[in-house]
């Protein structure tokens, strides 16, 4: 493949062109700061914060690096002052809204923002869309999306509780950055069965215990799910990964 | 869900073209007809559509065309937009929600009127404005507000 020449940060050095300019900086160890890209899902440009400036036969524009390609020719400074001048008050407004938020917090450090002139709403949800997304792009149960607009938007499951696309698998907790998404696992009250709560998405999931060594491993609907995705039989996936591993199989 | 929603959002389908873009127009009419749009009717135009069931309900609650719950029989629209307010609009809303019982965006318990804010109805030089249905009531007074209503009982 054909590389770009690429001025990066005023030094000359070669990109691959079938990259982001993200991927690209990331390859010669230059950081910049991203809250929604993930390198499992497709690029997404919410979060604003990855924002390079380009500039291109004498035009300069400042561009979000996460979705943005490479060119030849491409002069990148990924922290010219008036980048950084940006990127301060995307992570001011960002602080304002999460003010509790722990990756809020250390960008304002990375940053050298101390406290936020912005009004604090004290939300714990900052909107990057990794939840949705992970759930529709690696999952594909599609359990969630954005809710209502403007100062109202939200990430919810239809109908805000109950979901019966949400197959419990916890991927949105594992991957939401700012923690908001959790889940715990308990004996229902009703039932007296072990059961998964997805606490944000108000959704109680059975869970399935080891035909083997009894132990619960996963929710049914998660089981389910991957048997029809993967077309193994329901059967094998009774057993817990651990005690098919040893052999214990009933 | 019942066989008479069923019935006409399969009528609905037809008269759109298939694909994710159809969910829009095919809300806009079970709004209409049925006065607001059900979580069985939500379900079953995603099934039809065959699109995930969450990008239906994040459609249905974009819009503030959509209701989630049943919308009064009447519904009352007071314009707050600039020239309204000027003009007053604060204390029309206020006087239809003493009349009505109801909060902006709440509908009565007999289902007879639902009550909506609107930014701008676009006919400014009318202020103050009120709509009932497709009925326009142009430089209402407080008293006159309650005879207009009054009306649609
Ligand atoms: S819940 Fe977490 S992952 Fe989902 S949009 Fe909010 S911050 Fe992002
Ligand atoms: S990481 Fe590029 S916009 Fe969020
Ligand atoms: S402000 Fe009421 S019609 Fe324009």
């Amino acid at each position: 493949m054909t590389m770009c020449n690429i001025t990066l940060n005023g030094k000359k050095t070669k990109f691959l062109p079938g990259k982001t300019i993200l991927e690209n900086t990331r390859d010669h160890g230059v950081k910049i700061p991203v809250l929604c890209s993930h390198e499992a899902l497709k690029p997404y440009g919410a979060c604003r914060l990855c924002i390079v400036e380009i500039e291109e036969q004498g035009r300069k524009q400042i561009v979000t690096s996460c979705n943005s390609h490479v060119r030849d020719g491409m002069k990148i400074k990924t922290h010219s002052p008036r980048v950084q001048k940006i990127r301060k008050t995307l992570v001011e407004l960002l602080l304002a809204r999460t003010p509790e938020a722990a990756v809020e917090q250390q960008l304002a450090r990375d940053i050298g923002v101390k406290a936020t002139p912005y009004p604090e709403q004290g939300e714990l949800c900052i909107m990057c869309g990794q939840c949705v997304r992970t759930c529709r792009e690696i999952v594909g149960a599609c359990a969630l999306d954005f809710v209502h607009k403007g100062s109202k938007r939200s990430v919810a499951v239809p109908f805000f509780r109950d979901s019966k696309e949400c197959i419990g698998c916890g991927s949105c907790v594992f991957v939401c950055p700012t923690g908001v998404v959790s889940m715990h696992d308990e004996i229902s009250d009703v039932r007296g069965e072990p059961e998964r709560i997805m606490d944000k998405w108000e959704t109680r999931l059975p869970l399935q215990k080891c035909s083997s060594d009894g132990n619960v491993f996963a929710t049914r609907r998660m089981l389910e799910h991957f048997a029809r995705k993967h077309e193994v039989s329901e059967g094998f996936l009774e057993t817990c990964s651990h005690c098919l591993r040893k052999g214990n199989t009933k | 869900m019942d066989e008479g929603t069923k019935t006409i959002i399969d009528k609905l389908i037809k008269k759109h073209k298939p694909g994710e873009n159809a969910v829009v127009s095919i809300f806009q009419d079970v709004q209409e007809q049925q006065g607001y749009l059900s979580e069985d009717a939500i379900r079953y135009v995603s099934e039809k559509l065959e699109i995930p069931v969450s990008r239906a309900f994040s459609v249905a609650t974009f819009y503030s065309a959509f209701s989630l719950t049943p919308l009064g029989r009447n519904r009352v629209h007071v314009c707050l937009g600039t020239a309204c307010h000027i003009k007053g609009a604060d204390n029309i809303a206020g006087r239809i929600s003493r009349q009505l019982k109801i909060k902006p965006g709440e509908t009565t318990g007999d289902r007879k009127f639902s009550l909506h804010k609107v930014r701008c109805l676009g006919c400014c030089a009318l202020a103050p404005v009120v709509k009932v249905n497709d009925d326009t009531y142009a430089g209402v007074s407080q008293d006159q507000v309650v005879s207009v209503l009054e009306k649609y009982r």
